[in-house]
């Protein structure tokens, strides 16, 4: 089964999925001063709160790795699984998994036709490994021209021992010149999220984060899949743009920053 | 026509993948004769033979208007075209009269209504005769002309309907004329290279109803998306909750519109993390899954909507405990009807169990 696209869902035919762009699911929750506390779910019962408006995400995306703007091509991709998802931001993550990609290949600008040609994109199984290999991966993201900076690009890695599954999550690419230890940026991001004003700037994180990567735990016996998750760094959430604009101050349960994200589809390992 | 262009460059690619130069047909078939081969000159430009994706396209793949009953029948009066001319960039008025646009366009949507009811509080909107004729249809259009309770309580009798499987209002001829006008519209809006509508719909089961296999409120939705136009699409109508709640009987389908039109189409569940530990189970109807099932599976459905509006599915904090951004916009309370989440559940929810599953159950067979 594959994995790694994302919609909006959304119920107002307005497909808005940015932070500060934000129409609701429901028509009562379109942007209005009480918005965050329409009901989105009671108890039939007791009549208690099970969900409220203001824990709905203002999401999300679906990314297609297409050669043309097409029904055809589009249908493609998501046939053969080249597609990520998103938050609703529209940052770029590309990935190949092969074999013997070098550490300074990612760095080519025309990395993607050795990625293609000798390795598999996000959606593709890795099969046949060569004696003594473990599988490479060349990475690459790119921020949303219009959004936040990239804190950091991680491999989530899960795997299946013959008794039982494993999972490890390891970042790959750290913003800020940040060291990684022991499979971690060595501290956090940080954060430039002026809450009040329900703004931030891009001071912190990169735009384009790359990644040679090598699975250093690799077992040729094992099945595994891998897939990369993009974190952005922190920003407003919409809550946070209604409080600002409408003048409202928010519960103290509400959350009011976001780390946008995006997942790509797996890459899979079969002995 | 596209289908045509897309083989033809497959075999492009196959013929350069195996040498530069291009072989002429030897007279004895099978050896190669190398005065009869023609060095094709290298060209100058890198990309005349490149054939991969070089560019990601974004957009949504779940999109409601008020062609769903939860949807138009509780304020939303915006149909397709509405939907269509924001995502391709254009500045739309929301139902709160408020002026919206993107930051800049989406490369594509496909708006995917619910196939239960689809179109009918759209024409309750217009006091169609056809429906305003029916017993049921005068009872919603005074619930609709009602107060926002009012209209509500219908939305809650039909997503009742939608359990039970049992419509109560299921005539061909508006099926046919609704699902009709929403491919044309979409037809309308696509303009390839530019701007891609897809034609696609929801099939909204909630686990019981006909064929169904759990308790009700457990989300099973799928989202079906075609790659196909008119001529292809037309000839089916959208199979839904009504004709089965299974999902099995929904592969049936699509297996059947393949064969029907020879065009191409796939289903995309989506809200794991509403579905109370059913939608990525591995028991089925209360037998192990098998290896049959799991192939039809994959075959029908080679991905999941990782995250959404009603929380995100990717990973859950209690799964994966090392996690430090698990926990995020996480909706764990229960079942779309808000029967309450245990533990167990969660495995079968989220994108990351579910692959490890995945890759566990395909070691056995």
């Amino acid at each position: 089964m594959g994995s790694g696209w994302r919609t909006s869902d959304s119920h107002v035919s307005l497909p808005t999925t940015r932070e500060e762009n934000y129409f609701g699911k429901l028509p009562n929750e379109e942007p209005s001063a009480k918005r965050y506390a329409e009901v989105f779910l009671r108890d039939k019962k007791t009549g208690d709160v099970i969900v409220s408006a203001w824990q709905l995400g203002a999401s999300g995306l679906a990314a297609i790795w297409a050669r043309e703007n097409t029904r055809e091509a589009i249908f493609d991709a998501l046939a053969r699984k080249e597609v990520y998802g998103t938050s609703g931001t529209r940052l770029t993550v590309r990935v190949f998994g092969g074999w013997d990609f070098q550490p300074d290949e990612v760095l080519r600008p025309d990395f993607a036709a050795q990625g293609y040609a000798r390795g598999v994109p996000m959606g593709g199984d890795l099969e046949n490994a060569p004696a003594g290999a473990a599988p490479t991966f060349m990475i690459r993201s790119l921020r949303d021209p219009d959004g936040a900076n990239l804190d950091r690009v991680q491999v989530i890695k899960g795997w299946f021992d013959g008794r039982e599954t494993h999972e490890r999550i390891y970042d790959v690419a750290c913003s800020d010149g940040r060291a990684i230890v022991d499979r971690r940026c060595e501290r956090e991001v940080g954060s430039t999220v002026d809450v009040a004003d329900a703004s931030y700037t891009n001071s912190i994180g990169d735009a384009l984060l790359m990644a040679h990567w090598q699975d250093p735990d690799f077992d040729p016996k094992h099945r595994a899949f891998y897939y990369m998750r993009v974190i952005e760094i922190p920003t407003p959430r919409w809550t946070a743009y209604d409080a600002k604009r409408f003048g409202v101050e928010m519960p103290e349960e509400v959350t009011m920053t976001v780390q946008d994200r995006a997942y790509t589809s797996p890459i899979w390992y079969t002995p | 026509m596209k289908t045509k262009t897309d083989v033809l460059m497959c075999i492009v690619v196959a013929v350069v993948a195996l040498s530069v130069p291009v072989v002429a047909p030897a007279q004895d078939a099978g050896t190669l004769d190398k005065d009869q081969v023609v060095e094709q000159p290298k060209p100058y430009s890198p990309y005349v033979d490149q054939h991969f994706p070089q560019r990601v396209l974004f957009g949504d793949m779940h999109h409601h208007t008020s062609l769903s009953v939860d949807s138009g029948l509780i304020g939303n009066t915006n149909g397709p075209e509405v939907s269509f001319r924001l995502a391709r960039g254009e500045e739309v008025v929301s139902n709160t009269g408020q002026r919206v646009q993107l930051v800049r366009p989406l490369d594509f949507l496909v708006v995917t209504d619910h196939a239960e009811y689809l179109g009918i509080a759209k024409l309750l909107n217009e006091a169609d005769p056809t429906l305003l004729a029916t017993d049921i249809g005068k009872q919603w259009y005074a619930q609709m002309q009602g107060s926002q309770e009012d209209a509500w309580a219908a939305v809650v009798d039909m997503q009742q309907d939608f359990v039970s499987g049992e419509p109560k209002f299921d005539n061909p001829q508006v099926k046919r004329s609704v699902w009709d006008d929403v491919v044309d519209i979409a037809s309308k809006y696509n303009q390839p290279g530019t701007f891609t509508a897809l034609n696609g719909y929801e099939w909204s089961t909630i686990s019981s109803g006909k064929d169904g296999s759990g308790p009700a409120g457990a989300n099973l939705h799928r989202c079906v998306i075609f790659r196909d136009g008119p001529e292809r699409v037309k000839q089916i109508l959208p199979f839904s909750a009504f004709d089965s709640g299974d999902p099995e009987k929904l592969w049936e389908f699509l297996a059947s519109y393949e064969e029907k039109t020879g065009g191409r189409v796939l289903a995309i569940p989506h809200n794991g993390n509403i579905s109370n530990g059913q939608m990525y189970a591995e028991a089925i109807k209360g037998e192990a899954m098998t290896k049959d099932y799991a192939e039809r599976r994959a075959r029908w459905e080679p991905l999941m909507e990782v995250t959404q509006e009603k929380g995100d599915g990717e990973a859950h904090p209690l799964l994966s405990p090392e996690d430090e951004f698990a926990d995020f916009e996480t909706w764990d309370f229960g079942d779309s009807f808000g029967n309450p989440k245990e533990d167990w559940m969660l495995q079968y929810e989220y994108a990351r169990s579910t692959l490890k599953n995945g890759i566990r159950l395909e070691d056995k067979r």
